[in-house]
């Protein structure tokens, strides 16, 4: 519970996390043996790539559609 | 070979289904790797599975943008606009790639460093690096006529290559706030976690090939509609 609390203070003070201090190194460890509470950070980073990914394939279809359909028309056009 | 020829290549690459079949079951397979079956790092805990996509992403970036630059230099000398089309539709999915680096590197970073973003020799050629990317795409969109656009393309391409070796050596050549390489030289990874890495590599080279293959042929529709639209006035 201590170590809780300085950890919390520890995070408070962010540019002592840029340091190689003790504290710094325990509450990491501490960090990784809660690490369920990372939970939301990773689900965060994973719903992200899809979200990239899953956006840009829309992207390309959608492009690839209105081309379709360009091409659909200027063929009736040239007719 | 001309644009009416090079449009057809391109209509015939199409993306086969069980090549689409792979990329997903490598990617299934990397996902379950990273997310279960590779050992929980004893500092970070959880989050550090973030790296296995974060650091896989990255490279395939890579690959993209080296494959801008070949493009780039092998429209130069042969002035076919295929490469054109290898080098725009390489240079969108890397963006994408990096993209991914870009938003997962400070999710990643926040619970670890405490720190969303720093800009340390990494983090900021890594963000130049996209940027220049995100720019050589805006360029070609201000240039109309195809021949003039694949060549102000194909030297901004080149430009924006160099960049690649910067990003990479970073970490060697200045203090950084990003970790040093966990494989090759140095390199301290844990066998299973290297395994994980690799697969994950595949899956995004994977992924990576689909969606270049997928853009080229959108460019090459581009160009038809383009040969249709001059067919068209020169009728008028």
């Amino acid at each position: 519970m201590a170590q809780a609390s300085a950890c919390e203070h520890w995070v408070d003070n962010r540019s002592e996390l840029l340091q190689e201090t003790p504290q710094a190194e325990a509450c990491a460890t501490y960090a990784g043996r809660t690490g369920m509470k990372n939970l939301n950070f990773l689900a965060a980073a994973y719903i992200a790539i899809w979200l990239i990914f899953c956006g840009y394939v829309l992207s390309v279809a959608r492009r690839m559609a209105n081309l379709k359909d360009d091409i659909r028309r200027l063929k009736q056009d040239g007719k | 070979m001309s644009t009416e020829a090079q449009t057809e290549t391109a209509n015939r690459a199409v993306i086969s289904t069980p090549s689409i079949l792979a990329v997903f079951l490598l990617l299934a397979a990397a996902s379950y790797g990273a997310l279960i079956w590779a050992p929980t790092e004893s500092t970070m805990g959880l989050v550090q599975r973030i790296f296995y996509f974060h650091v896989s992403s990255a490279w395939t970036g890579f690959v993209s943008f080296i494959l801008v630059f070949i493009g780039s230099v092998a429209y130069l000398r042969t002035r076919a606009l295929k490469w054109d089309w290898l080098s725009v539709a390489s240079a969108e999915v890397g963006v994408a790639f990096f993209t991914v680096v870009l938003v997962t590197g400070p999710i990643w970073a926040k619970p670890v460093w405490g720190i969303w973003w720093t800009w340390d020799a990494r983090l900021t050629s890594s963000f130049l690096l996209w940027v220049l990317f995100v720019s050589y795409l805006v360029l070609r969109t201000l240039v109309e006529e195809p021949e003039r656009r694949a060549l102000v393309s194909a030297v901004f391409g080149i430009f924006a290559a160099l960049d690649i070796p910067l990003v990479y050596f970073s970490i060697w050549w200045f203090r950084t706030q990003h970790p040093q390489p966990v494989i090759g030289d140095g390199g301290s990874l844990d066998a299973r976690m290297g395994w994980v890495l690799l697969l994950c590599w595949a899956a995004t080279l994977g992924v990576m090939t689909v969606l270049i293959r997928l853009r080229y042929r959108l460019e090459a529709l581009r160009a038809e509609v383009d040969a249709y639209r001059m067919e068209a006035s020169r009728n008028a």
